[in-house]
C-alpha cells in the first residue's frame, strides 16, 4: 500500500537516478557483451592462470559494476515510485535487459566477426532472449490497454458511486444526476434507482417543451450538467459528445 | 494523475533513460581505452 502522501521533490530525484541507472546498467551489460563476442564469446582475467583468450580491457569492472550498479538501480526506482506514487517501470527492466541481449545474439549470429556465415546456434539464441523479453512485454502492454478500455467503458462505471452510473447512460436513460448530496456504495444494476437521482423527463417528450412549442429550458440545464459532467472528468470526450448529440437530437 | 504531472512523469523518465545510456556508454569508451 502505497504512503497517503506522495514523497518531497527528493523522491523525484532518486526516481531520475535510479531510472537513469537502470538504463545504464542495461546498457554497460550491452556492450560488456559485445566486446566478449568480439574476442569468440568466451574469456577470463584477472585470475592467477592464464587464458587462452584474455578478457578486453573493462569488461571485468563494467560487468560488476553494471550487475550490482542495476540492482541498486532497481531498488532505488522500486522505492521512489512507491513514494511517489507513479507507476514504475522496474517491471520494464527485464524486457529491456534480454531484448537488448538478445539483439546482440541476432546481430553477431547473422554476421559473425570471424566471417564464418550464420551461426545457428547464436540465432536460437538471439530468439530464445527475445521471446524471454517480448512475451512478457506483450502481455503487460496486453494487461495495461485492457484496463484502459475497461475504465473508459460505461459500463465499468456501474462500480462507481451511484453518481456515475447516471452518468454512464444519460441519453437513453431517464435519470439524469442532481447537484445535491450524492449516494455511494456499491451498484446494483436491477436495483431501484438510488435516492439523489432525479427523474427527468427525456428531451423530446412532450413535457419538456412549453405550450408554444419552444424547447424546454431543461434541455439547456441537462446540457449544462453534461458539460459539468465532463469538465469534472466524470464523462470522457467521446461519452460527452455522443451524450450531447443524442441530446440535441432528440430535441430536434 | 493530472496531464501536468503524466507529462512531468514522461520527461523524467524519458531524459532519465537517455542519460543513462549515454553515460553508460561513455563510461565504457572510457573503461574499454
Amino acid at each position: 500500500m502505497p504512503p497517503s502522501q506522495p514523497g518531497g521533490p527528493g523522491w523525484y530525484v532518486l526516481l531520475f537516478v535510479g531510472t537513469a541507472g537502470l538504463a545504464g546498467a542495461i546498457t554497460l551489460l550491452f556492450h560488456v557483451m559485445r566486446s566478449v563476442m568480439d574476442v569468440g564469446g568466451s574469456c577470463g582475467s584477472n585470475g592467477q592462470y592464464r587464458y587462452a583468450v584474455p578478457c578486453p580491457d573493462g569488461v571485468a569492472g563494467a560487468t560488476l559494476l553494471a550487475i550490482f550498479g542495476g540492482l541498486v538501480s532497481l531498488a532505488v526506482t522500486a522505492m521512489a515510485a512507491w513514494r511517489t506514487h507513479t507507476r514504475s517501470i522496474v517491471m520494464l527492466a527485464w524486457p529491456a535487459l534480454f531484448i537488448s541481449l538478445g539483439v546482440n545474439f541476432l546481430q553477431y549470429g547473422i554476421s559473425p566477426p570471424d566471417g564464418s556465415g550464420v551461426e545457428i546456434g547464436l540465432l536460437v539464441c538471439g530468439v530464445v532472449f527475445e521471446l524471454m523479453g517480448g512475451v512478457p512485454l506483450l502481455i503487460a502492454a496486453s494487461i495495461w490497454r485492457d484496463r484502459r478500455k475497461a475504465r473508459s467503458r460505461p459500463d465499468a462505471q456501474l462500480a462507481q458511486p451511484a453518481h456515475a452510473v447516471a452518468v454512464s447512460s444519460p441519453v437513453s436513460s431517464r435519470w439524469v444526476p442532481t447537484p445535491g448530496p450524492l449516494p455511494s456504495g456499491p451498484i446494483d444494476a436491477g436495483a431501484p434507482r438510488p435516492s439523489g437521482i432525479a427523474d427527468a423527463p427525456v428531451v423530446g417528450d412532450s413535457a419538456t417543451r412549453s405550450a408554444d412549442g419552444d424547447d424546454d429550458p431543461r434541455l439547456v440545464e441537462r446540457l449544462q450538467q453534461l458539460a459539468e459532467l465532463h469538465r469534472r472528468g466524470e464523462l470522457t470526450d467521446a461519452e460527452f459528445s455522443a451524450a450531447k448529440r443524442a441530446v440535441l437530437s432528440e430535441d430536434s | 494523475m493530472t496531464t501536468a504531472r503524466r507529462w512531468y512523469l514522461w520527461a523524467l523518465y524519458v531524459v532519465a533513460i537517455g542519460a543513462g545510456i549515454v553515460g553508460a556508454t561513455a563510461l565504457w569508451d572510457a573503461l574499454s581505452g
